[in-house]
């Protein structure tokens, strides 16, 4: 992402720190597609996706003090915070009581660390997903974006769970081997 | 009090680490797995570049979808709530039915006369179920005439019986037998306006789909109507295209139960179809 666009991102951060309603307009502008986005591919409805938006900017504004630029881009925080919320919502919904197995925080620190440029570019990421198996994608899907575990995806598919750990597993493994020889093919 | 620490049998313990990385940075480690990941990264240095890669790529995950665009008054309902305090919607404990508010009709709907027409084409479908009922009750004989007679008494447009006709033996295969008829309505998933009606039978394996205003698609595109399970698993029902008019009436089978899906949804693909969507739902409704 340019340097310009994260200057602006802590330039709105500062205004609604200061409590500038037009900054939180400047921000879902920028982000709420985003957000939205996140929140309907894990609940697939529109109202409940349009609810998880608005609870995610909500806590941006009241809850602003809890992101650190250090840690991590404010796209980042807040796609992940998205994502953590509709998990949720989606366990509420499904009577589903499963804590969160990674904290949100652990998830975040392991994020902020790294140059995350290239993960937000949608049609590069979405170059190498669709090199994966369908079965790689499913569980993929299942785990990132309805928040089960491997107990519960080889429950709710009916596999063995040695068999969905290896589908997991191999799908990621597959995914950074794609990644690093497109980083590799790009450098020359 | 004696604290637990577990010790790492090197290089088995790292071997384990890595095995779970991928599935820790997913999120799909259970409470001991996660454990296990934490406490190991200590002591496995050698792993930690790795995890962050995984890190990174589910990170990425979250960019994969192509941006939708919110509803329109999403905007206002934010900046409105941010003017109260503490102000939360997911606050409340009670559980929202999954796609409940997709199959709701809209609180304020104005009758134009798209809607009208729709609504026009699914009473006549009902009106050949009708037929059908009676035919199996040895009430009606079943031909061509007698159909486009009462069909055009309820003054459907030439067009609407012409393609009524052209689908009868479908939707009468389709239904007879059935008792309980459901309908819905595909709505977009950019503002719900009306997309097309659905008319499915609980318990049943065979629905329809009818529209008379669907948006123009590109040549080389097809509409692809999807079942969709509540692991968000898509099961493709078919592709169709609409007419010159932009309508459609077209008929899906299932191999399982209709209802035991949670959303039929709509998306548009390459022509000719896709095995899994490309694309998020332009059109969706509850099962």
């Amino acid at each position: 992402m340019p340097s310009t666009i994260l200057n602006e991102d802590i330039e709105v951060i500062r205004r609604i720190e200061q409590r500038d309603e037009s900054a939180l307009s400047e921000l879902y502008e920028r982000y709420g597609g985003l957000v939205y986005t996140i929140a309907y591919r894990v609940l697939q409805n529109n109202g409940v996706a349009e609810e998880v938006t608005q609870d995610t900017f909500l806590k941006v504004w009241n809850q602003i003090h809890t992101w650190d630029a250090q840690r991590g881009k404010l796209t980042t925080w807040l796609l992940t915070i998205t994502r953590y919320a509709a998990i949720d919502r989606l366990r509420q919904e499904q009577r589903r009581h499963t804590q969160s197995a990674v904290s949100l925080d652990d998830l975040l620190n392991l994020i902020g660390t790294r140059d995350d440029t290239e993960w937000q570019d949608g049609d590069f990421v979405r170059s190498l997903l669709i090199q994966l198996s369908t079965d790689q994608l499913q569980v993929i899907e299942l785990s990132y974006f309805q928040g089960l575990s491997h107990g519960e995806m080889a429950n709710k598919l009916n596999l063995p769970l040695g068999t969905v750990k290896t589908r997991v597993r191999s799908g990621l493994q597959r995914l950074r081997a794609l990644w690093l020889k497109a980083i590799e093919q790009e450098n020359g | 009090m004696e604290t637990h620490r577990i010790q790492p049998n090197f290089p088995t313990d790292c071997e384990r680490l890595a095995e779970l990385m991928p599935a820790y940075a997913l999120g799909a480690t259970d409470a001991d797995e996660t454990r296990l990941v934490e406490s190991l990264m200590q002591h496995c240095p050698e792993f930690q570049a790795e995890l962050k890669d995984y890190a990174g790529l589910a990170q990425g995950l979250l960019y994969s979808s192509p941006t939708m665009t919110p509803p329109a008054a999403l905007h206002d309902k934010i900046m409105a709530a941010a003017r109260t305090p503490s102000q939360s919607t997911s606050s409340r404990v009670i559980p929202i039915e999954r796609g409940r508010e997709l199959a709701s009709p809209p609180k304020t709907r104005r009758i134009t006369p798209i809607v009208a027409t729709v609504a026009s084409i699914a009473a006549a479908l009902l009106l050949i179920l009708n037929i059908s009922l009676q035919l199996q009750l040895g009430e009606a004989n079943l031909d061509q005439v007698s159909l486009q007679t009462q069909i055009s008494a309820a003054r459907f447009t030439e067009q609407e019986v012409r393609t009524l006709l052209a689908q009868r033996d479908d939707v009468l295969a389709a239904f007879s037998g059935s008792d309980v008829i459901q309908n819905a309505q595909l709505v977009s998933t950019e503002n719900e306006a009306p997309f097309a009606n659905v008319l499915y039978a609980a318990n049943f394996r065979t629905g329809i789909i009818i529209g008379d205003n669907l948006p123009a698609i590109r040549d080389d595109q097809t509409f692809q109507l999807w079942l969709i399970g509540i692991d968000g698993t898509p099961v493709s029902m078919g592709i169709f295209q609409p007419d010159a008019d932009n309508r459609v009436v077209y008929v899906f089978e299932s191999d399982i139960p209709i209802d035991t899906f949670e959303v039929i949804g709509v998306s548009i693909e390459p022509a000719g179809g896709s095995p899994q969507p490309t694309m998020n739902p332009i059109a969706a409704t509850a099962v």
